[in-house]
């Protein structure tokens, strides 16, 4: 390799090369990302007219995100969506974690338990959930009429239908997470937790002080993913309730779906998209500045 | 009473014995090494003196207490691991006070200790540093500070010095022996290296497979090893052992006390092997094999006829059955026909 570089005339011009190389990667990135990105932004300049053909409105759409109360709703939706199931996926992630990652009995069963959500598509997992949320031979209703609570409609509920959704995103989530964690907790350096164990009496604190610290970059991986996730999984709304009852349980990336194919507003769908990536950007880059003095790696 | 007591101590995994009925007693402040080839079981004893693992039988005392079954922290043991295994994400200070800490010591009291521990190993400038800026020899003081500053009264060492290079062993080799008797800490250390065992230890134990083969004072296991194990393991290079005629005991002697004369036990030399202040001889009397130490570089051609000549007292029998040393009296000895 070494001599085809140096005495071929690549040499004379080593970024010619050099760009070839890049080639492949830059026609599946530029064909499928940056093209569709700088289209949306192209795009959401314009606004759709009946007859098909656009028409040039400036910053319209933009105003208009803001007084959209669907488009509120979506994101403070999204906001709580995110705000419950990440923190709780996470924790529990980790929590099953340990817990299989001690010498008990059957614990490769209770891996592949923890794992099996996991392995289910999205959308066949809302099927399962959406018997198991039925108002009357529902799995759920079923255990609740033992005491005495009968044919409680939960997706059905403006009040609880956006709770029912959580439920299913932080059963499928925390499996998925549990192996990032278990293999961390696996490659961690038993010198240093038996370093631990002889110097401090406290499971707790050796937890605080030299699990948890080790395990951060795992954690900050873990927390983006999560973020980004409860952003743009969206898949179960369209098996479970379709965003209601009364947009009750709508989140952004489904209205931005149904703006464009239900309502056929590209253009603003193209402008909410980029609203949606801008945020999460700013998550990520948050997330990175901040754990950058918590965060080892080692 | 003795600070440790080992009694009956066995470990098994499985089929595979790796300790077997060990018992030992070290006294307050003695420096132990724990010497043997690789897989002797050497750190799974030492693991078993810490709590990191549990004896399949048997008892260990600490101070005529019985901690066998105590947790780790319990046990007033401290631990210098190989690996030096400082907590990367804590500064210096903060490694060497971690155990302070999670046992909730006074700020003052904790502050004092550190302050004692970092100029006992030097490290003072050092102390806000990460143990990715230090060099191996300074995480190795981290490491002891760190055992050092739980002032508990017994620290196991295992193979603390195997990941430096030999100028800097052999001076935290002396620093470490200076520290130990400076404390008073009575010291378990684990190494395969016979050298360090030798020039630390008061007391020398040497495993083999599970099994305590000798156990006495460097000056002992030199100049009266029990078995032809030990007597072949101490002292470099290995100790000849010859078969006498009568086939009733084994001759030992050790290369550096065989000596070339103008007559004495003739043999070819085949081979020569030069090593700076002395030069190892390889020669061959009846097909067996004889290593000679001699000073300075001797030029001798190979295929040479030497001499070899040793006095009595540098004679080691052994039994060719039980391998066990045997002493023979004047009448045996000189009965025994080498030659
Ligand atoms: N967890 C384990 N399970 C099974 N066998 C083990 C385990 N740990 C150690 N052994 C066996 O026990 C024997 C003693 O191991 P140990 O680590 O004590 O050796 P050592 O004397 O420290 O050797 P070295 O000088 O190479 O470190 C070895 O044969 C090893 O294979
Ligand atoms: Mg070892």
């Amino acid at each position: 390799m070494r001599n085809f570089l140096f005495t071929s005339p690549w040499r004379r011009q080593p970024w010619v090369f050099a760009w070839l190389c890049l080639l492949p990667a830059l026609t599946l990135l530029g064909a499928f990302t940056y093209l569709p990105v700088i289209n949306s932004i192209f795009s959401s300049f314009f606004s759709s007219t009946g007859s098909g053909s656009t028409l040039y409105t400036g910053f319209d759409n933009v105003h208009y995100l803001a007084d959209d109360p669907v488009f509120i709703k979506a994101l403070t939706n999204n906001a709580w969506y995110a705000l419950f199931t990440v923190p709780t996926s996470v924790i529990l992630a980790l929590t099953m974690a340990l817990w299989v990652n001690q010498k008990l009995k059957g614990r490769s069963f209770l891996r592949l338990g923890f794992f099996l959500p996991t392995l289910l598509p999205m959308v066949a997992a809302a099927n399962v959930w959406l018997f198991f949320y039925e108002p009357n031979i529902g799995l759920l209703n079923r255990f609740l009429s033992v005491f005495g609570i009968n044919g409680y409609n939960w997706l059905g509920d403006p009040d609880t239908s956006l709770g029912a959704l959580m439920m299913l995103t932080i059963w499928k989530e925390a499996g998925f997470f549990m192996i990032f964690y278990l293999a961390a907790l696996q490659s961690l350096p038993s010198d240093l937790i038996e370093a631990a164990r002889l110097e401090s009496p406290s499971r707790w604190y050796r937890f605080r002080k030299v699990v948890m610290p080790l395990l951060a970059p795992t954690t900050l991986f873990v927390l983006i993913n999560a973020l980004i996730n409860a952003f743009k999984l969206v898949d179960h709304l369209f098996i479970l309730t379709k965003g209601g009852p009364n947009n009750a349980s709508t989140l952004l990336l489904y209205y931005i779906y149904e703006t464009a194919f239900s309502y056929l507003d590209q253009p603003y769908a193209a402008t909410q998209t980029l609203f949606l990536l801008a945020v999460l950007a700013l998550v990520s880059a948050l997330q990175f500045a901040l754990s950058r003095n918590k965060v080892h790696y080692q | 009473m003795s600070e440790l007591e080992l009694r009956n101590i066995s470990k098994q995994w499985h089929e595979y014995k790796a300790l077997n009925d060990i018992s030992l007693r070290v006294e307050q402040g003695q420096f132990v090494a724990l010497l043997g080839p690789s897989g002797c079981g050497k750190t799974t004893l030492l693991r078993i003196l810490a709590g990191l693992e549990s004896p399949s039988s048997g008892q260990f005392f600490l101070k005529g207490q019985d901690i066998t079954d105590l947790e780790p922290s319990q046990r007033g043991i401290s631990m210098v691991f190989q690996s030096y295994a400082l907590f990367p994400h804590l500064s210096v200070n903060d490694n060497i006070l971690f155990g302070l800490k999670a046992r909730k010591l006074p700020k003052a009291e904790q502050q004092e200790r550190l302050k004692h521990a970092l100029a006992l190993v030097s490290l003072e400038a050092h102390q806000h540093k990460q143990p990715a800026e230090l060099s191996g020899g300074q995480c190795q003081r981290v490491a002891l500070a760190r055992a050092i500053v739980s002032q508990h009264p017994v620290c196991l060492m295992d193979e603390p010095l195997s990941n430096l290079d030999a100028k800097l062993r052999a001076q935290m080799r002396h620093e470490l022996r200076a520290l130990q008797q400076q404390l008073g800490l009575t010291v378990v250390y684990v190494t395969h290296d016979q050298v360090e065992a030798m020039s630390m230890a008061d007391q020398v134990v040497l495993l083999n497979q599970g099994n305590v083969e000798q156990c006495g004072s460097p000056h002992s296991l030199y100049q009266s090893p029990k078995t032809i194990f030990a007597a072949q393991f101490i002292g470099s290079p290995a100790m000849n052992i010859f078969r006498c005629h009568d086939h009733q005991y084994l001759l030992g002697i050790r290369p550096e006390d065989l000596s070339l004369a103008e007559h004495g036990l003739p043999c070819t030399l085949v081979k020569m092997d030069y090593q700076g202040d002395c030069t190892l001889l390889t020669a061959t009397y009846q097909e067996q094999s004889i290593c000679i130490k001699v000073a300075g570089a001797p030029q001798f051609r190979l295929g040479t006829q030497l001499y070899l000549q040793w006095s009595q007292q540098d004679c080691h029998y052994f039994c060719p059955q039980t391998k066990q040393r045997i002493s023979l009296t004047e009448k045996e000895i000189d009965y025994v026909d080498f030659a």
